[in-house]
């Protein structure tokens, strides 16, 4: 069984209690394919979340669409933008005892050739690790003057490979 | 092949191998927690497919014990 690293970045807009919220987050993940045949996806940040599919694509649109819920099953039980932020935050950076070993076992696997990508991972966009920080920004967007905002804020979801291209 | 067990298996699994973790339901799904680590994403209903407990384990630093409980999280 192969285990897959993958990098992702999702940016969204959140409803909150009183606020609206941008979150955009750079997270890391494993994917595989298990013995009951199915693609998962498990997150290493964030931790606390797993999705599959019968696709390796299937598993990571899963992914992306019950991170979504998760920003607003969060945002549903946050009083105010500080407790969402906090939470948010904290849910980024859980991560399994290990599972950060176990995601850069996998990225030198792929760099030392031990695993050759299959497709669909032989065909996602290539990026070294070290240029991608992992990581989550929460942004209050109900108090920003509306001349910051900008359609060259908008970003595209990104699912990438963790080797140099 | 279906690998998924009921939510009570679950809890018996926490119950051994996470005493003191919690869950709630929130709008989307089931919240656990455990050690001052939540996973968030376990499904509300029905079977519950092995994978999101193997995460889950894997979180709470359980997965050994998990695999004595629930032997399909070891094939």
């Amino acid at each position: 069984m192969t285990n897959y690293p993958v990098m992702f970045t999702f940016k969204d807009v959140v409803s909150g209690n009183g606020f609206l919220s941008g979150v955009m987050l750079s997270g890391r993940a494993l994917m595989c394919k298990e013995s009951d045949g199915k693609w998962w996806i498990y997150g290493v940040h964030p931790g606390g979340m797993a999705q599959f599919g019968e696709s390796a694509m299937e598993a990571f649109s899963s992914f992306r669409a019950s991170y979504k819920t998760v920003l607003f099953d969060i945002a549903e039980e946050s009083s105010n933008f500080e407790e969402f932020e906090a939470e948010v935050q904290s849910f980024h950076n859980q991560c399994g005892e290990g599972e950060e070993a176990r995601w850069e076992t996998a990225v030198n696997a792929l760099r030392d050739g031990t695993v050759i990508p299959e497709e669909p991972f032989s065909k996602l966009p290539k990026h070294a690790p070290e240029s991608r920080t992992c990581e989550v920004t929460v942004e209050r967007l109900d108090l920003k003057a509306s001349n910051l905002f900008s359609s060259e804020n908008n970003i595209p979801d990104t699912f990438e490979l963790p080797v140099a291209a | 092949m279906s690998a998924s067990v009921s939510f009570k298996e679950v809890e018996q699994m926490l119950d051994t191998c996470a005493p003191g973790w919690t869950g709630r339901f929130s709008n989307h799904s089931r919240v656990i927690k455990y050690n001052g680590m939540v996973f968030r994403n376990l499904p509300k209903q029905g079977a519950i497919e092995v994978g999101f407990i193997r995460s889950m384990a894997r979180l709470f630093n359980i997965l050994d014990c998990a695999k004595k409980q629930i032997p399909l999280l070891a094939t």
